[in-house]
């Protein structure tokens, strides 16, 4: 198969969808890699590198569309790109469509094979294609408190580890998931009082097994929030409930409890948010004060840290990319239901629940697709 | 006694000399307790609350200058500004003198007993009020090199922790004292692989006994250290050199070898600093890039957490306050060396060898005075 890998045209984009590390084992499996020229400069892979590993180097966006199976992207397909993208070509990157309509009218278009990066899941309900981006989401959540505690960023001025003689600050993470639990190992490292807030007792019951001992995992509740809102010196909103918008778990009255200088956190913010003052901010202008309390919102937060970013999504990625590649988007689905969860968009039929339910669209089952193959 | 605790004036400084928990011990000592107005606001410590504890709110610098047998600061007074104690006053604070000729000369002139809190010293050498801000600076260290190796603020977007399946970053410490070893601790929670370099081998040894086993103990040495920062993504420079200036261990052509957009931590910018290209910046514009590298050298690093610096400071200056409040500056020194060792300028005279040497003023040993 002829698989393109695409420069990322997004603002504050710096990752790209395959390593040249990624490129070799494709090779490996006797496909054709086509690389867009810089598509992984920004990060330290130039092209040299990808040439090194068997990739074919491309000019132009267009060329790629042309002449591709299969293209690669990290983020969603941008306007400009609507209309390269070829009937029955497979399009395999993150799409949220739920959230984007014109790209999910365009896709519906252009008849192509959509796989999204973010449905793709396993038997036991995890996201494994989400996963890497919420473990480096949730340590850098961790590192955004520390840093914008500091009184010139309007912080309360608190070293989270504290020193010996002074108390440590507490660090208040509400929920338990991939993103929590890395976002609490990370503040358990630098010596923090920490706090994790799950619903789900088993989970509870997991983190307190595999935790720090300056890890405190507590059953959430409104009156537990409220409490520990007063004492927290950094809250992270690490809630995610799948396919749905985060619940808002601290309203504005909440943030007159806290301390002037806290920090928020919201990791949930690609998702609505779960602070109630929340607004969705970029890695240029991060923060903004309501009530005296920082609030920290940016979106795509792994795009700042795009070199380990990139090997983690592709770590991950490049398995299921190796399967469609080697047996073609209809076995690979039929075989592997993981991969046909992930289907969004196919030749022209909706084939993910919630994105026709979005937009009053048609929903097409995938096996009916598959089935009428 | 009456002890006056004066607020900064200094931009970035957010710190109070006292905080209410330590006036109430002064208090129990039976010390009058003045407190500028506002003096402990930044750090989180009201009016209200220095109160309850027994201190009286002074409205200006010049009441509690007027009325104080000691003033208690964190930093050193402008040399011009209306702050410099008189005649006979006890002075306690942070005053680096060999870094300002003007206050040295403002301090004799006064005719007051200067002590300065870094220049105190125990007898096994160490520097029991420098060691709380080299543990808060130390960690910060850390907090700043993950936050600047974003790509936004020109860093190599590298996650210093890694995730599973990918490689955690490198972080290289010069130097293995307090902000090296605290500094190594966080790099360490956080799950990067951390080289610490020191060139005492029993102090090795010691870090290696009690840091984490992603801690990496290595000799310093030229060869060393061109070898590692090749691989770094984050260089912290620790090193202090007690009274001197900080030797230059990183040259500006070492950064050519190093990875575009790594970058560097200089804690000891306020000894010079130990990377060549390092010159000092402020909280509010902290940053600057040189060969694609990125240079963090806030002086006084600390200000930037004064809830956290202030009570650190204060439970390390607040015993040698209580002694010198107790017994008086000369019965005070006599009889504790820790706080002769202070002594900087003595009605008049200077008393710090190194201080006097520096500008070529004539030096008094302290002992003579008292």
């Amino acid at each position: 198969m002829i698989v393109g890998i695409l420069k990322e045209i997004k603002a504050e984009e710096n990752r790209v969808c395959m390593t040249p590390a990624g490129v070799e084992v494709m090779k490996q499996n006797g496909h054709t890699i086509l690389v867009e020229e810089a598509a992984g400069a920004a990060i330290g892979y130039e092209d040299g590198t990808y040439a090194k590993m068997g990739a074919e180097m491309i000019a132009r966006p267009e060329e790629v569309f042309e002449r591709s199976d299969m293209v690669m992207h990290v983020k969603e397909p941008l306007p400009p790109e609507y209309d390269l993208i070829r009937k029955d070509q497979i399009v395999f990157t993150y799409l949220h469509l739920a959230a984007a309509e014109e790209l999910t009218h365009a896709l519906i278009r252009s008849g192509s094979i959509c796989i999204a990066y973010e449905t793709i899941q396993k038997v036991d309900r995890s996201l494994p294609l989400l996963t890497p981006m919420s473990e480096v989401a949730g340590r850098m959540a961790t590192q955004q408190g520390a840093k914008y505690l500091e009184m010139a960023q309007g912080g309360l001025g608190v070293l989270l580890g504290g020193v010996p003689g002074v108390d440590p600050g507490t660090v208040v993470v509400i929920g338990g998931g991939v993103v929590g639990t890395n976002a609490a190992k990370m503040a358990c490292g630098l010596g923090a009082k920490v706090y994790v807030l799950d619903k789900d007792l088993d989970r509870l019951r997991y983190l307190s097994d595999v935790m720090p001992a300056n890890c405190f995992c507590l059953y959430s509740s409104p009156a537990t929030l409220r409490d520990l809102m007063t004492r927290a010196d950094v809250v992270i909103g690490a809630v995610l409930v799948p396919g749905a918008k985060a619940p808002k778990l601290i309203t504005r009255d909440m943030l007159k409890i806290m301390k002037k200088g806290a920090v928020l956190v919201d990791v949930a913010i690609d998702q609505g948010g779960c602070f109630e003052t929340s607004k969705a901010t970029t890695h240029d202008n991060p923060i903004y004060v309501v009530d005296d309390v920082v609030h920290y919102c940016v979106a795509n937060m792994p795009g700042a840290l795009a070199r380990t970013s990139t090997m983690a999504l592709t770590n991950a990625t490049l398995p299921y990319a190796v399967e469609i590649a080697n047996k073609g988007w209809k076995r690979a689905m039929q075989e592997n239901p993981e991969i046909k969860l992930g289907a969004n968009v196919v030749r022209g039929k909706v084939t993910y629940e919630a994105v026709a339910e979005a937009f009053g669209l048609d929903y097409t089952p995938i096996d009916d697709v598959l089935n009428s193959i | 006694m009456i002890v006056g605790i004066m607020k900064e004036t200094r931009a970035d400084e957010n710190r109070v000399a006292l905080a209410p928990a330590g006036v109430e011990v002064m208090r129990h000592h039976g010390h009058t307790i003045l407190v500028e107005k506002g003096a402990g606001a930044a750090s989180g410590f009201e009016d209200g609350a220095y109160i309850q504890m027994g201190a009286e709110i002074v409205a200006t610098p010049e009441e509690i200058l007027k009325r104080s047998e000691m003033i208690m600061r964190v930093r050193d007074p402008h040399p011009l500004e209306p702050g410099l104690p008189r005649d006979g006053q006890i002075y306690f604070a942070y005053l680096h003198l060999a870094s300002s000729e003007q206050l040295c000369r403002a301090l004799i002139q006064s005719g007051a007993v200067c002590i300065a809190y870094e220049t105190i010293q125990k007898a096994d050498r160490s520097l029991p009020l420098l060691k709380p801000m080299g543990e808060v600076a130390g960690p910060m260290a850390i907090h700043e090199g993950a936050k600047y190796l974003e790509m936004e603020h020109g860093g190599l977007g590298v996650l210093l922790g890694g995730v599973p399946g990918v490689d955690p970053g490198t972080v290289v410490i010069l130097g293995g004292g307090i902000v090296g070893i605290n500094a190594a601790k966080t790099a360490c929670g956080l799950g990067a692989k951390v080289y610490l370099l020191d060139t005492n081998l029993d102090r090795l040894r010691y870090l290696s006994d009690v840091t984490p086993a992603n801690c990496f103990l290595v000799y310093s040495s030229p060869a060393t250290i061109r070898d590692l920062i090749t691989k770094a993504d984050l260089v912290v420079g620790a090193v202090l050199v007690p009274g001197a200036r900080t030797p230059t261990l990183v040259t500006g052509d070492m950064l050519k070898t190093m990875k575009k957009g790594a970058v560097l931590v200089d804690v000891s910018i306020d000894q010079g600093g130990c990377f060549e290209t390092s010159r000092e910046t402020t909280h509010t514009n902290p940053t600057y890039a040189i060969d694609g590298v990125v240079h963090y050298a806030v002086s006084n690093m600390a200000g930037a957490l004064p809830r956290t610096a202030t009570v650190a400071l204060t439970n390390a200056t607040l015993p040698y306050a209580i002694e010198i409040a107790n017994k008086g500056w000369k019965k005070a020194m006599q009889e504790n060396r820790e706080i002769k060792a202070g002594a900087n300028v003595v009605k008049g005279k200077v008393t710090h060898e190194a201080v006097a040497h520096t500008f070529g003023l004539g030096y008094t040993p302290i002992d003579e005075l008292l």
